[in-house]
C-alpha cells in the first residue's frame, strides 16, 4: 500500500515503537490519530497528527476511539496496537491483578479492536497491524505472562486470518526482539537483553511492511533466522537468561531471607 | 511418577477428557478430586473418588477448591487443569462477552491456577498438567479465540517452566488434537475434523 495520505490510529504512540512509528507515518504524509494515557502531553506536534488521551485497556474507549478517528478524518485506513506492556517477575504468589492488567491491555483490547475494525469496515479494504513479540514464539525466563500475551495475539492473528476474505483487508502482525524503548523500565528489569533493536529499525520494517503487504513483519532478521534454522541457538540464548533470572531471584530472595 | 495412592485434582472432569483421565487414574490406584459445573449428578463412582460441583472460571472457587482438597486428602500431588470449552464462530461483530469468557476458563483460570498451586507448594514436589491443545501450535479456521486461549497457555508454560527451580515441580502440557468428546456440540461445529482421536488415547506424560 502507499501510504502518503491514508489514515492511522497508532495506540501506545507516546513514547517507544509507537512514537517512532508515528513520525515516519506523518515523514511519509500519512495522517495520523495517536493516542495513549499521556500522548497530549507529549511534545509531538504535526499538521497531520491529532493526539487525544486514552486508556485503551477499556473498550469503551476503544468504541469511541474508532467513531472519533472516522469523525475526525472521515476513515480509518490502519489501525496499529501498538499499546502493551510486560512484568519482568518471578510468580510465586497466585496474583488475578496481574493476570488481568497485563492481558486487558496486551490481548484483549487488541482482539476486541481489531474485530471492531473489521466490523466497521465488512465490505471496504483495511489493515490492522498488531505489535507483538518475539517472544510470541519464545517464551522469555521472567516473562511468563507477557509471553503468554503475546502467543495468545499470534494464535489468534493465525486463526483470524482464515476468516476474512478479501484480499483488500490485511492482519500485520509484527515481532519485534528487545527493542530501546521504556518497555525496560516499566517491567522493571535492571538488565536489557542483549541483542537489543532500536526503535528506528522496528518502525523501518514496519513501514516497509506495510508497503509491500506483508503479513508476517520480523524486524529482526537474526531473529527469524535463528527461530527458523538454529532453534538450537535460542535454547543455549535462553539457558543464559534463564541463569540471569535465577541468580536474580533465588539466590537474591536467599540473601535477604539470611539478613 | 508413581500414580498409585497419590491425589490428583481434575477439573472438567464431567465427561471427555477430564472424565476418561479420572477414570484411568483411579484405575491405577490413584485418589481423584473430581469437579466441574455439573460432576456430582454424573453416574460416576469410586472410592477413591470425591465429586464437587464448581465453576473455576471464578478464580474465588480455585482458592476454595485447592484449600478443600488439601484439606479432604491431605494434599495435591498433580493438578489437571482440564476445563475448557471453543466458539466456533465467525467473529465479524465486536463481543467483549465471548472474548471473556472464553479466556476466563481456558487461559486465566489455568494460569491462576498453576501459581496458586505453585504458591501452596513452595518447597514441595508438585505436578500441574494443563490440557491444551493442537491449536496452540497451529490456529484452525472458526476458532481464532479458542486457539488464542491455548496459544496463551502454550506461551504461558514454557516461560513458567523457567521459573520453578527445583526438579520435582513439573509443568505438562498436553496438546490433543481433535477429540471425540462434548467439545464439538459446545462449540457448535456440526462438521468434526479428522483425524479424529478418542479419549482413552491421551496421551500420558505422568506415566
Amino acid at each position: 500500500m502507499d501510504i502518503k495520505d491514508k489514515v492511522f490510529v497508532v495506540t501506545g504512540a507516546s513514547s517507544g515503537i509507537g512514537h517512532a512509528l508515528s513520525e515516519a507515518l506523518l515523514d511519509k504524509g500519512a495522517k495520523v490519530y495517536a493516542t495513549s494515557r499521556s500522548v497530549e502531553q507529549a511534545s509531538f506536534v504535526h499538521t497531520n497528527l491529532y493526539k487525544k488521551n486514552l486508556d485503551v485497556s477499556k473498550l469503551d474507549n476503544v468504541d469511541w476511539l474508532i467513531r472519533d478517528a472516522i469523525e475526525r478524518f472521515g476513515r480509518i485506513d490502519v489501525f496499529i496496537a501498538n499499546a502493551g506492556f510486560a512484568y519482568y517477575e518471578i510468580l510465586d504468589e497466585a496474583n488475578a491483578n496481574h493476570i488481568d492488567s497485563i492481558f486487558n491491555l496486551n490481548t484483549r483490547s487488541v482482539i476486541y479492536s481489531a474485530v471492531k475494525v473489521r466490523e466497521l469496515y465488512k465490505n471496504k479494504p483495511f489493515r490492522f497491524v498488531a505489535i507483538l513479540s518475539g517472544a510470541s514464539f519464545v517464551s522469555m525466563p521472567g516473562h511468563a505472562l507477557y509471553s503468554s500475551t503475546k502467543a495468545a495475539l499470534r494464535g489468534f492473528f493465525d486463526g483470524y486470518r482464515h476468516e476474512l476474505f478479501r484480499k483488500d483487508q490485511i492482519l500485520h502482525t509484527v515481532y519485534p526482539v528487545a527493542t530501546e524503548t521504556e518497555f525496560f523500565n516499566v517491567a522493571n528489569q535492571d538488565r536489557k537483553p542483549w541483542p537489543i533493536q532500536t526503535v528506528t529499525t522496528v518502525s523501518n520494517a514496519i513501514i516497509k511492511g506495510l508497503e509491500k503487504d506483508k503479513e508476517h513483519i520480523h524486524p529482526s532478521k537474526l531473529f527469524k533466522f535463528a527461530h527458523t534454522f538454529m532453534p538450537w541457538a535460542l535454547k543455549i540464548y535462553l539457558w543464559r537468561e534463564r541463569r540471569i533470572f535465577q541468580r536474580k531471584h533465588v539466590n537474591g530472595n536467599n540473601k535477604q531471607d539470611k539478613q | 511418577m508413581n500414580i498409585k495412592d497419590k491425589v490428583f485434582v481434575v477439573t472438567g472432569a464431567s465427561s471427555g477428557i477430564g472424565r476418561a483421565l479420572s477414570e484411568a487414574l483411579l484405575d491405577k490406584g490413584a485418589k481423584v478430586y473430581a469437579t466441574s459445573r455439573s460432576v456430582e449428578q454424573t453416574s460416576f463412582l469410586h472410592a477413591n473418588l470425591y465429586k464437587k460441583n464448581l465453576d473455576v472460571s471464578k478464580l474465588d472457587n480455585i482458592d476454595w477448591l485447592i484449600r478443600d482438597a488439601i484439606e479432604r486428602f491431605g494434599r495435591i500431588d498433580g493438578f489437571i487443569a482440564n476445563a475448557g470449552f471453543a466458539y466456533y464462530e465467525i467473529l465479524e461483530e465486536a463481543n467483549a462477552d465471548h472474548i471473556d469468557t472464553i479466556f476466563n476458563l481456558n487461559t486465566r483460570s489455568v494460569i491462576y491456577s498453576a501459581v496458586k498451586m505453585r504458591e501452596f507448594h513452595r518447597d514441595e514436589p508438585f505436578r500441574f498438567v494443563a490440557i491444551l491443545s493442537g491449536a496452540s501450535f497451529v490456529s484452525m479456521p472458526g476458532h481464532a479465540l479458542y486457539s488464542a486461549t491455548k496459544a496463551a497457555l502454550r506461551g504461558f508454560f514454557d516461560g513458567y517452566r523457567h521459573e520453578l527451580f527445583r526438579k520435582d515441580q513439573i509443568l505438562h502440557t498436553v496438546y490433543p488434537v481433535a477429540t471425540e468428546t462434548e467439545f464439538f456440540n459446545v462449540a457448535n461445529q456440526d462438521r468434526k475434523p479428522w483425524p479424529i482421536q478418542t479419549v482413552t488415547t491421551y496421551p500420558t506424560p505422568l506415566a
